[in-house]
């Protein structure tokens, strides 16, 4: 059975004899060596540099309330939606990878798009090629808009929703992709960044629709948002949606002791969201850690196999390494050796 | 302040009526009303804020405007600020996340703590030389991503070396952290949000409940 077999049986409900992994790296190399799924991250070209420049709705030096007066979302010069699809795809190649391995299709969905449409510019000068969000800050510029014009935060939720249907669309088309994910975060650790409102009419509204373009082509559907996605009932909502959610972050793990508190979460998590994959059970916090030893690791996955089980799991690192570091260093190659190694020794 | 006074301040805060607000103090303070009532009433709003925050009541959104705006007004009316203690706080290392650090700030000051915020980007150097200099009670730095662990472990490692460990309080909090490494590195105290930063700061300095 090749890798893209193990995660369908996976996403089909069927008990893996071990569960596949997910080693997501901005080296793709490096994450198809040592996975079973690869990431093919269809963001559009253009609104990346958002990140490092600012975007185009920034509101620099005016407060809050001025700039949500002013703020007209017509300024900004939309592409077609065929353009920007055109644009994405052009730039994607993985064939080369999906021979053997599931491949997914991640777009950036519209929160988080539209937090970076408003987001200033970084107070410093990111060093070349580094564009990699968790280095920009956006200031829940879009989330206050919601607040004090929610006509205008609807305006800009529901155009930029637009291209992201289209794209999630043209996603499914793509023979050799598996899954649609999206990417699109919603809470902290302290629960949901957003309104009730806001989460009801408009965030589920849309996601309805980009998991819906992958199921009519026969394509799998998955999230990913962070946070504590326990509060407010959100991971039943979200788990009605998408039949895969990543990473389960519900909580700060940087100690071995946190991890293992983290995966009970998980395993609580799983009474409400029992038909839903789960992306997740590698903290990448401790990855890079070097106060952490394989062996610790080692009791996280052995900890999430015996109570969770492998039925509806992949093994998944929560989030990419951060910028400069890599899956590929002594330190982190050891853990990841250590992972591999539990697994092996849980399915004999 | 009247009780009528006090309650149309802590509405426009509520509200979020930067406008109002504003005009509703310059009219207090234009007919006599003493600038520490009007800051109690923002305080006491500030608190009720926080509380249905925490509750679920209102997101965050609605939270980080009042604090804003809370921050807007005592600078700009030069309101009272400190009575409990010195607080310098700061994003550590390398890192430019600094909503929950601002907020933490409008929340510490609401309370009666003055601030010393010491921004973002801050060298860990930068914590150390603030106790030196005696400018803070307590250290508060946040982290949103895990390298500024090792930052906030310099920080306490300097303070050893130093021998200015036993002249401050050190409390961590962002994303990146937990009580856990909190006690793993030796800071005094740990919080997951901006009202628990609160509680714990008056713990710190022995004044809870207030």
């Amino acid at each position: 059975m090749n890798s893209r077999d193990l995660v369908r049986q996976v996403f089909e409900g069927e008990e893996p004899k071990k569960p596949p992994f997910l080693f997501e790296s901005e080296q793709k190399d490096v994450e198809y060596k040592l996975g079973d799924i690869m990431v093919v991250h269809a963001w559009v070209p253009n609104w990346g540099t958002f990140m490092a420049e600012g975007g185009p709705f920034a509101r620099e030096e005016l407060d809050r309330f001025e700039w949500s007066e002013k703020l007209d979302i017509d300024e900004y010069k939309w592409p077609e939606p065929d353009e920007v699809v055109q644009n994405t795809l052009e730039r994607i190649d993985m064939k080369k990878y999906a021979e053997d391995r599931f491949v997914i299709f991640e777009v950036l969905g519209p929160t988080e798009q539209c937090e970076f449409f408003c987001m200033p510019p970084p107070p410093i000068s990111f060093p070349p090629g580094i564009t990699y969000p968790s280095l920009s800050r956006h200031h829940f510029d879009f989330s206050t808009l919601r607040e004090i014009r929610p006509e205008k935060a609807r305006a800009l939720y529901d155009r930029i929703s637009g291209y992201i249907l289209e794209l999630a669309k043209a996603g499914a088309e793509i023979n050799y992709v598996d899954a649609i994910r999206v990417a699109d975060d919603l809470c902290s650790h302290v629960g949901p960044n957003y309104s009730r409102e806001f989460i009801e009419t408009d965030y589920l509204r849309w996601h309805r629709e980009f998991a819906r373009a992958a199921e009519r082509k026969g394509k799998y559907s998955k999230l990913h948002t962070d946070g504590n996605l326990l509060v407010g009932g959100l991971i039943e909502k979200l788990a009605d949606i998408y039949d895969a959610i990543h990473p389960l972050d519900f909580m700060p793990k940087p100690t071995l002791a946190d991890s293992l508190r983290w995966i009970d979460s998980i395993v609580e998590a799983r009474a409400l969201a029992e038909e839903t994959v789960f992306f997740t059970g590698i903290p990448i916090e401790i990855m890079f850690r070097e106060e952490v030893s394989p062996d610790q690791i080692r009791e996280i996955v052995r900890r999430l196999l015996s109570k969770h089980g492998k039925r509806r799991l992949v093994l998944s690192d929560t989030h990419r390494p951060y910028p400069g570091r890599s899956f590929t260093e002594a330190g982190a190659m050891l853990k990841v050796r250590a992972v591999k190694e539990e697994v092996r020794e849980h399915g004999q | 302040m009247g009780n009528k006074a006090s309650a149309d301040i802590g509405e426009k805060l509520e509200e979020l009526d930067l406008r109002g607000l504003k005009a509703a103090i310059k009219e207090k303070l234009a007919t006599g009303v003493p600038p520490d009532d009007i800051k109690k009433s923002l305080s006491k709003k500030m608190a009720e804020i926080g509380k249905k925050y925490v509750d679920g009541e209102i997101y965050l959104p609605r939270a980080l405007i009042a604090s804003e705006i809370f921050e807007e007004v005592l600078e700009e009316f030069d309101l009272p600020e400190g009575g409990l203690g010195k607080v310098a706080i700061g994003v550590v290392g390398p890192q430019i996340h600094e909503v929950g650090k601002n907020m933490v700030a409008a929340w510490l000051r609401s309370a009666g703590f003055e601030v010393l915020d010491l921004g973002i980007l801050v060298p860990p150097e930068r914590f150390i030389e603030v106790v030196r200099e005696g400018k803070a009670d307590i250290l508060a730095m946040s982290a949103r991503l895990s390298p500024a662990i090792y930052a906030m472990s310099w920080v306490l490692r300097g303070l050893e070396k130093e021998g200015l460990r036993k002249n401050v309080k050190v409390i961590i909090g962002g994303t990146a952290v937990s009580k856990e490494i909190a006690k793993e590195m030796g800071a005094d105290s740990y919080a997951s949000d901006f009202m628990k930063a609160v509680d714990e700061c008056r713990k710190l300095i022995g004044k809870e409940g207030g």
